[in-house]
């Protein structure tokens, strides 16, 4: 008898199965992302659910994240982004969707920084795009890695009592090799990693 | 020779970038922000500047803002973590800004991009 398992099928339905269960802090290394990539992944979870989402960002631009949305938007969800790049270089406006605020300078003030946004925007799921910007695990001090793990404490008690729902940290390993996971406090540790290239197949 | 200064508040990056552009043959100075940058700036008289954009101190707004006022005007290469639209890439262009290399960067792509500026318009 000959046995035919549809193995991208099986791995996609483990995959649904995941981002469906997904809950508490999740902390996702990645390989340089795009934010649309970011889109793709925030799309896959509550797919079905209509559901908010803070964005702290750090990285993207809240002009650049509007132009991607366009292309790939997030049906189910509404987005409310923390804009912490843009006011740097350039004079703008909070709207509805987008307030500007200067980057934390570090994990206590982005603790701050989450929670007081909590209030404004009410999310579901918050993303931290990314927390790289405070620490780069190939060689992280002991200082550092004593403040990661007192602010992933402190957002696993407070924010997380409030939303209810999931935390996602986003970590660029090109920062630096993530080579001891810092398991304690989070719940979930995802790897993403996307291939641009074009696949040779072989026959 | 072509005058570099390279501003970043990371000591490793800054030495790093230095030690390229040396090896490239260019004259260097380094910032660990931008007051450092605007107390150096006339002294040194670069042709070009690498800007670190997230800096502790003043805010890159404030420091292109401030170099207006100075008699040394350099070509500025923002060297960026942040992903930007093209319409703000063009307002960075309008303030002054020549370039950007997004971070993290293969100091190969930050040395081509400092070429392309410094060999269309070399120093007087």
């Amino acid at each position: 008898m000959i046995v035919q398992v549809n193995y991208w099928k099986e791995i996609r339905k483990e995959i649904n199965r995941t981002f469906e269960s997904l809950h508490g802090l999740v902390l996702l290394t990645h390989n340089s992302i795009e934010f649309s990539d970011i889109i793709d992944f925030l799309n896959d979870l509550r797919r079905n659910q209509e559901t908010t989402v803070l964005y702290i960002s750090l990285i993207s631009s809240y002009d650049h994240i509007k132009q991607i949305l366009q292309i790939h938007p997030l049906p189910s969800k509404k987005i409310f982004v923390v804009d912490c790049v843009s006011g740097f270089l350039l004079e703008l406006q909070d709207s509805v969707q987008c307030v500007y605020r200067k980057p934390p300078s570090n994990l206590d003030e982005m603790k701050n920084l989450i929670m007081k946004n909590i209030q404004w925007s009410n999310p579901n799921i918050i993303v931290v795009d990314s927390i790289s910007q405070f620490i780069n695990f190939t060689t992280p001090t002991d200082e550092e890695l004593h403040n990661l793990i007192i602010f992933l404490k402190s957002i696993k008690e407070d924010a997380l009592g409030i939303t209810r729902d999931v935390i996602i940290l986003l970590y660029d390993d090109k920062i630096g090799l993530m080579r001891k996971l810092p398991t304690m406090f989070t719940d979930v540790i995802m790897k993403l990693e996307v291939i641009k290239e074009k696949p040779e197949w072989k026959d | 020779m072509t005058k570099i200064m390279i501003v970043d508040d990371e000591q490793d990056l800054r030495e790093m970038i230095e030690l390229m552009l040396h090896k490239e043959g260019f004259v260097t100075n380094t910032a660990e922000n931008g007051l450092d940058l605007l107390n150096k700036i006339d002294d040194f008289q670069p042709d070009l500047v690498t800007l670190d954009v997230m800096m502790p101190g003043l805010t890159t707004r404030e420091i292109l803002d401030k170099l207006k006022e100075k008699k040394t005007k350099p070509k500025i290469i923002l060297l960026t973590v942040v992903r930007y639209s093209e319409e703000e890439k063009q307002k960075l262009y309008q303030k002054g800004i020549v370039d950007y290399v997004t971070k993290p960067f293969e100091l190969s792509t930050l040395i081509n991009t400092i070429h392309n500026h410094v060999l269309r318009s070399p120093a007087q």
